[in-house]
């Protein structure tokens, strides 16, 4: 592989629920503003290896890790790391939107609020920049003080990435982030993904192959714990070397 | 168990290998034809002398086989193309199944055009005057053999996924091109020598370059079996 940036990295990850082991020595590099995503069947641990990159596992209890993770280059496991500064700079989105019961406007301008914003004009600035970089400020800059949750699905999701974006991350993680919408939204959400990688890096979990193939550059398969197959996009999906990833993404599985 | 998907991948990796059977059957027959002047063999794959071939043969007979092959050659190829492009649409294949099915076009497409050389041998049976050849055709006979044997190893390789097949393409597609200059270089003696020659030397320059084609097609098959089987591109020639 090219010589280049790395946003994330990993080295000898394990990581364990209680006695179950979820990660077993995952080494992963995961390029600058490349959209990365992550694949292989349920349980395979890919939406755990996404929540230790913004230290979401530390809500669980009896989680424990080994190994480092690493932000740019800088170690992010130990208790030292500001975990509210982190998740600052890497936003998540969800699979199922979640917009807090307020206005679209209140939604995006929430977090730098919390960050200690009080400027109004900067925080419409900040607003309005959200969201148009999630593609979602011409469907409703005239109904910006209504209720976000009057927006249908794939509206709220973006206004969910607006909300990720408004606190100036570099990376953003997603985790099945159209698993719960239609088709037109979902395609919306994709252009969306290739449009932000020219600003951020995105990890992306998605059951869906075919969406993994089209919005990412780079692709991880799991299995079992494992990161079996990482490489470029098109080598996994046009001539991958595992027999187990080629077994996964045509459907011989099991 | 397989799935139904994987079920119509395999029928139809089947499907392609019949017709390119058809289509190198078909290639043989027009060479036979051309070898034994045999113009109603010719009409049975090309068609256009039926006029011809219904006077001197027993009329009830052709009205039988009245579709010529190539009829057949060119809306089988149509068929099979509309098949790998539903199994594309509607299954989104990726790696090997991927590769299968980009394979078998590219199959289809080459045998349609051994196919066709096998049309446009017969119509250089057209061409000819009955009767016999002369100077034992050049080297054709053997030119066609080694086009023919290439092309009957590709398509076993592709049934049978066994790469080995595949060695030697190289050196046996030299040969071939050695062969076609080697003919070339024959019929234009001949010709000057005695222009009555003409007549045939220029029919037997026309098969000598479609016969190289066939190889040439042979080759760019191997190519694209083997990219389907490793995910390797080769460069065979």
């Amino acid at each position: 592989m090219i010589q280049q940036d790395y946003a994330l990295e990993t080295k000898a990850l394990n990581l364990y629920y209680g006695s179950a082991q979820a990660l077993i020595d995952v080494d992963i590099k995961i390029p600058k503003n490349q959209v990365t995503a992550l694949i292989g069947p349920s349980g395979c641990g890919k939406s755990t290896l996404l929540r230790c990159f913004n230290r979401m596992n530390d809500l669980i209890p009896n989680c424990t890790l080994s190994g480092s993770i690493l932000y740019h280059g800088e170690e992010i496991t130990g208790r030292s790391t500001d975990v509210v500064e982190l998740r600052k700079r890497i936003g998540m989105v969800f699979q199922q939107p979640n917009p807090f019961p307020k206005s679209i406007y209140e939604n995006v301008i929430y977090g730098p609020k919390v960050h200690g914003v009080k400027d109004r004009k900067q925080l419409d600035e900040i607003a309005e920049r959200s969201l148009k970089g999630a593609a979602i400020l011409d469907e409703v800059k005239d109904r910006i003080h209504d209720a976000a949750r009057g927006l249908s699905g794939g509206q709220q999701q973006r206004l969910c990435i607006a909300r990720t974006l408004s606190v100036g991350p570099d990376i953003i993680l997603m985790d099945e982030p159209c698993s719960a919408l239609d088709p037109i939204a979902t395609a919306k959400i994709e252009n969306l993904i290739t449009e932000l990688k020219e600003e951020y890096t995105v990890v992306i979990v998605t059951h869906n192959m075919q969406q993994a193939a089209r919005v990412s550059d780079y692709t991880g398969f799991m299995y079992m714990g494992r990161l079996i197959e990482f490489d470029s996009t098109s080598v996994i999906f046009e001539r991958p070397k595992e027999e187990l990833t080629e077994n996964y993404i045509t459907g011989r599985f099991g | 168990m397989k799935d139904h998907y994987h079920k119509e991948l395999d029928a139809y990796q089947i499907s392609v290998g019949e017709y390119s059977l058809f289509a190198l059957t078909m290639l043989r027959d027009a060479f036979d034809a051309f070898s034994s002047l045999d113009r109603e063999l010719a009409c049975e794959i090309a068609g256009g002398m039926e006029n011809v071939c219904i006077q001197t043969g027993e009329p009830a007979m052709h009205q039988e086989i009245h579709v010529p092959r190539k009829v057949f050659l060119s809306m089988r190829s149509d068929q099979l193309e509309e098949q790998g492009l539903r199994l594309i649409a509607l299954h989104q294949p990726v790696a090997s199944d991927l590769r299968t099915i980009a394979c078998c076009m590219n199959l289809i497409t080459s045998a349609e055009r051994i196919g066709r050389y096998g049309k446009d041998i017969c119509h250089c049976t057209y061409k000819l005057p009955e009767g016999i050849h002369i100077r034992g055709m050049a080297r054709l006979p053997e030119m066609a053999e080694g086009a023919l044997s290439m092309l009957e190893d590709a398509l076993h390789a592709f049934q049978t996924r066994d790469l080995s097949i595949l060695e030697g393409f190289s050196r046996r597609d030299d040969v071939i091109d050695e062969l076609r200059y080697l003919i070339y270089e024959d019929c234009i003696t001949i010709m000057e020598e005695d222009p009555r020659t003409i007549p045939y030397c220029a029919t037997y320059l026309l098969v000598d370059r479609y016969l190289e084609r066939c190889a040439d097609h042979a080759c760019k098959t191997a190519e694209k079996i083997h990219y389907m089987i490793t995910g390797e591109r080769v460069d065979i020639r």
